[in-house]
C-alpha cells in the first residue's frame, strides 16, 4: 500500500514536471483507443493511440513481432467499428500543444524506424526469391503480363509512342539501349553484394541496401519494357476491365480529355527513357498498358481500365447478390460517389504544364474498376470481388532469365542469401519479441505513452495491465482522463436506431438472431452461431447455450460434408461453440462481422458519451 | 452499451487464455504469391497482395490532400535518414521508386510532393548550402520547376 503511495507522489511529481502548463490550458487531445473484443484477430480485445489523425496500434505478426501500425483514423475505424463489428472506447487525454507534439514524434519516429527495418527484412527475402527463380531460369517481371505475346497484332497507341521515340531521340535509341541493358546484365554476375545488417535498435533505421537480385531483376524489366516498346504488342484482353455502365460512357468533353491525357502521358512515357533512376521498366510498362486502355476507352466510348483488384481479392458469390440488394446498392453508391469526385479532378490530370497527373487517373481508374466490377457481375452473372484489394496495376508476368549466372554461384548465392534473412529475422524477432503478458500490445503502447507523457516508464510489476480490457482503467488514472466517448460497433449503431424508429420488441426479436436479421448478413469468416449476445445481458446465457447446441450441431454436420467443403463447416461450427462458452457466464466475445460496410458507416456521426 | 464497463473485469481470467492483440493480416510483402513482383518497401499493400484491408500507405481511393500529406512525410522522412546515413544516390532513388509505389505513384520524378519532400527531408537532415545545392542538381536534373521545389521544402522547416 505504502509502495502504491509512494508511486502515486512519484507520478504526481512527474506530471508537475512534464505539464509546467496544464494540459487543459489547451484545445489538443490524444485518445486511448480500448477495442472490445471479437472472434478472430483479438478476442482479447485491442487498444490503440490516436494523435490527430493518426493511430498508433501495435499488432501481432506471426511468427512472434510486436509491428507498430499507423494507420488514418477513418480508416480505423471503418476496419473495427465497421468490418469487425466491434465497439471503440475513447479516453481522451488532455495535453499541452508541446506534449501533443512530443507524443505524435515519438509514435511516428518508433513506427519509422521499425517500419524500414522491416522493410529490409523484405528486401532480403525478396533477394532470395528472385535468386531461386534465376535457379529455375525464369523471373517474375511487374508489366510483362499486360502484353500479348510477340506475334500479335501491333497495337496503334504503342507504335505511335515508339514514332515520338524515334523522333525525339532517334532511330537507334531502341537497340542501343537494349544492347546496354544486355551488357549491365552480364556485369551484373561480377557485383559485390551488399553487406547483411549488422543489428538494428529501436532508435536507428537501417540503411538500404540495392543488391544484385533486384538489380538484375529491374534490369530485366526495362529490357522487357524496350522489348514491348520496339514490338508495340497489345495488351492482353484479361488485364482490362470495363462494363456498359452508362457511368463509364464517354461524354463529347471527356473524348477531348481521353486525347489530352494520352499525349500527356505520352510525353511523360518519352521523358521516362531519359530517366537516370535504375527502375524505370515497370513505370514505362504500366504507363504504356494505360496508354493502350486509354486507346481502346477513345474507340468504344466507353471507358476501359486495367485491372485493379488483387487476385486474392473476398468476393460475394454470385447465389448471394440477389439476396442483398441493399448491400449491393450501398457498394454501387460508394463507387458512384469516388467515380464523381475522381472524374471532377481527372479535368486537371493534365496539369497546366502539360504533364501528366498520375496521382488523379490512378484515382480514377480505382473508382472505374468498383463500377465495373458491380456492373459486370450484375449483368454477367459474376461474382462480385470486394474493393478492399485495390492495387496498382500490376501485370506481373514470367519471363526466362537471360545472362543469369551460372547454377552453381546463384546456389551459393541463395545458400548466402537465406542465412542473412535468417539473421536479420532473428535479429528483429529479438528486438520486438511479443510476450503475451510481459510485452504486448499494451504493454508497448503503455510504454511509449509513459515515456512520452511522464518522461518515464511506470513499474508494472504483477499488475494486470497487460489485458486489453483492463488498459483503460489503467490509462484514466495514470494520464488524467477528461472524457470517455464510446463509438459503437456497425451493427449496435444501426440497432439504435432501428429502436428509435419501430417497435422495441418487434426489432429485438427479428434482429437478436441471424437468420431474421436485416442488419447482419452471415459473413463466411464469422462462426456458426444463432443469437447475438453483444448487446444483451440478462439472456446471454440462455442464447449461448442455444448457441452453444448450433455450434455442436454444425460440427457434426461438418464432420459429414469435411470431404467436400475441406473441412470449412466443421471449423466454423467448432469455433462457434467455443466462443458459445463465454456466453453462458454472461461475457460475449462474438459479435459477427461484415463483409462491406458502406462509407459513409465510418464517418457516422454516431458517438455514445 | 449494457455489458461494457464493470463486467469486463470479470472476463480478466478468460482473457488469460486469449490472445490480447490484434493479429496483423499484412503478409509479408514479397510473398510468393503476390501478384506483384515488385520488391515490397514500404508499404504492404501497392507491391503484393497484402490481405490486411487497409495497410499503410495502402488506400488508393484517397488520393487527396491527405494522401499526398502522407507521401510527402514519407519522402521527407526517408530522404533525412537517407542522406544522414550516406546512402549513394542510385539506391536513393531506387527507394523512392518503392516509396512512391506504395502510395500509388510510379512516374515520381513529374510529381512536385517528391521534391518538396526531399527538400524538407534535407532540411531535417541539416545539410549545408553546397550539399543542398548537389542534391537539387542531383535529383532536378537542372529543371529549374523541380530545383524550386526542393528549395520550397527546405525552406518550409
Amino acid at each position: 500500500m505504502i509502495r502504491r503511495l509512494a508511486r502515486r507522489a512519484a507520478l504526481a511529481a512527474l506530471l508537475t514536471i512534464a505539464f509546467p502548463i496544464p494540459g487543459w490550458a489547451s484545445d489538443r487531445f490524444i485518445e486511448y483507443l480500448y477495442i472490445d473484443a471479437n472472434e478472430g484477430g483479438s478476442s482479447g480485445g485491442h487498444v490503440a493511440v490516436r494523435v490527430d489523425d493518426d493511430v498508433f496500434h501495435f499488432e501481432y505478426r506471426r511468427p512472434g513481432m510486436l509491428v507498430l501500425r499507423r494507420e488514418p483514423f477513418t480508416a480505423f475505424r471503418h476496419d473495427y467499428t465497421g468490418l469487425d463489428n466491434r465497439t471503440i472506447e475513447a479516453s481522451r487525454i488532455p495535453v499541452s500543444e508541446a506534449t501533443f507534439r512530443l507524443v505524435r514524434e515519438r509514435f511516428r519516429r518508433r513506427h519509422f524506424v521499425q517500419r524500414r527495418q522491416l522493410e529490409q527484412l523484405d528486401t532480403l527475402r525478396t533477394e532470395r526469391r528472385i535468386l531461386e527463380q534465376m535457379l529455375q531460369r525464369h523471373v517474375d517481371v511487374d508489366g510483362a503480363g499486360f502484353f500479348s505475346g510477340d506475334d500479335s497484332a501491333p497495337d496503334p497507341a504503342l507504335a505511335a509512342l515508339r514514332q515520338q521515340v524515334v523522333d525525339r531521340y532517334g532511330p537507334t535509341l531502341l537497340t542501343e539501349r537494349a544492347e546496354t541493358l544486355r551488357r549491365r546484365l552480364a556485369a551484373l554476375d561480377r557485383a559485390e553484394v551488399p553487406d547483411p545488417p549488422l543489428g538494428a535498435s529501436v532508435d536507428e533505421p537501417g540503411a538500404p541496401a540495392y543488391g544484385f537480385a533486384r538489380r538484375y531483376r529491374d534490369t530485366l524489366t526495362a529490357l522487357t519494357a524496350l522489348e514491348v516498346l520496339e514490338t508495340t504488342r497489345p495488351l492482353r484482353p484479361e488485364v482490362t476491365i470495363t462494363a456498359a455502365a452508362n457511368a463509364l460512357r464517354l461524354d463529347a468533353d471527356e473524348a477531348l480529355r481521353v486525347q489530352r491525357l494520352s499525349g500527356a502521358l505520352t510525353a511523360s512515357l518519352v521523358r521516362l527513357l531519359d530517366s537516370p533512376r535504375p527502375d524505370w521498366g515497370f513505370p514505362l510498362l504500366l504507363g504504356m498498358a494505360r496508354l493502350a486502355t486509354l486507346a481502346r476507352t477513345h474507340e468504344s466510348g466507353q471507358w476501359v481500365f486495367l485491372d485493379a483488384f488483387s487476385r486474392n481479392a473476398d468476393v460475394i458469390e454470385r447465389a448471394r447478390l440477389p439476396g442483398r440488394p441493399e448491400l449491393i446498392a450501398t457498394m454501387l453508391t460508394d463507387a458512384q460517389s469516388a467515380l464523381d469526385i475522381a472524374r471532377g479532378r481527372l479535368s486537371s490530370a493534365v496539369r497546366s504544364d502539360g504533364t501528366f497527373d498520375e496521382r488523379g487517373f490512378a484515382d480514377f481508374e480505382e473508382a472505374g474498376n468498383r463500377i465495373a466490377e458491380i456492373r459486370r457481375a450484375l449483368d454477367d452473372g459474376r461474382d462480385v470481388r470486394l474493393p478492399y484489394f485495390l492495387i496498382l496495376p500490376a501485370g506481373s508476368g514470367r519471363r526466362p532469365a537471360v545472362l543469369a549466372p551460372s547454377p552453381a554461384t546463384l546456389v551459393d548465392r541463395i545458400v548466402a542469401a537465406r542465412e542473412r534473412e535468417e539473421a536479420y529475422s532473428r535479429v528483429l524477432e529479438r528486438l520486438y519479441g511479443y510476450q503475451l503478458i510481459t510485452r504486448n500490445c499494451v504493454s508497448e503502447l503503455l510504454a511509449e505513452l509513459d515515456a512520452a507523457l511522464l518522461g518515464a516508464r511506470v513499474d508494472v510489476d504483477a499488475s494486470p495491465n497487460f489485458v486489453p480490457a483492463l488498459s483503460a482503467l489503467v490509462v484514466k488514472e495514470r494520464y488524467g482522463v477528461s472524457e470517455i466517448v464510446r463509438i459503437p460497433s456497425h451493427r449496435r449503431a444501426r440497432l439504435a436506431r432501428l429502436y428509435e424508429r419501430e417497435n422495441a420488441l418487434r426489432v429485438f426479436v427479428r434482429e437478436s438472431n441471424t437468420i431474421t436479421s436485416t442488419l447482419y448478413w452471415r459473413n463466411s469468416r464469422d462462426s456458426t452461431f444463432l443469437f447475438f449476445t453483444d448487446d444483451v445481458v440478462v439472456t446471454r446465457p440462455v442464447f449461448g447455450a442455444v448457441n452453444l447446441v448450433t455450434g455442436v450441431a454444425a460440427s457434426a454436420v461438418g464432420l459429414v460434408t469435411a470431404p467436400f467443403d475441406r473441412g470449412k463447416r466443421l471449423r466454423a461450427g467448432l469455433r462457434g461453440a467455443f466462443f458459445s462458452l463465454p456466453e453462458l457466464v454472461f461475457q460475449n466475445i462474438r459479435k459477427g462481422s461484415f463483409q462491406y460496410v458502406g462509407q459513409a458507416a465510418a464517418t457516422d456521426p454516431d458517438i455514445w458519451h | 452499451m449494457r455489458g461494457f464497463g464493470p463486467a469486463r473485469v470479470a472476463l480478466v481470467p478468460a482473457l488469460f487464455l486469449l490472445v490480447g492483440c490484434s493479429i496483423s493480416t499484412s503478409l509479408s510483402t514479397s510473398s510468393t504469391s503476390s501478384q506483384s513482383a515488385s520488391d515490397s518497401s514500404a508499404s504492404s499493400s501497392t507491391s503484393s497482395d497484402s490481405s490486411s484491408r487497409s495497410s499503410e500507405s495502402s488506400s488508393r481511393s484517397s488520393m487527396g490532400g491527405r494522401e499526398r500529406d502522407r507521401y510527402l512525410q514519407d519522402v521527407r522522412s526517408y530522404t533525412a535518414a537517407n542522406v544522414r546515413g550516406g546512402v549513394p544516390l542510385e539506391t536513393f532513388q531506387k527507394e523512392l521508386g518503392e516509396l512512391a509505389r506504395a502510395h500509388g505513384l510510379t512516374h515520381w520524378e513529374d510529381d512536385e510532393t517528391t521534391y518538396l519532400g526531399i527538400g524538407e527531408g534535407l532540411s531535417d537532415a541539416a545539410v549545408g548550402t553546397a550539399q543542398l545545392e548537389m542534391y537539387k542538381t542531383s535529383f532536378s536534373r537542372s529543371d529549374p520547376a523541380k530545383k524550386q521545389a526542393i528549395q520550397r521544402g527546405y525552406d518550409t522547416r
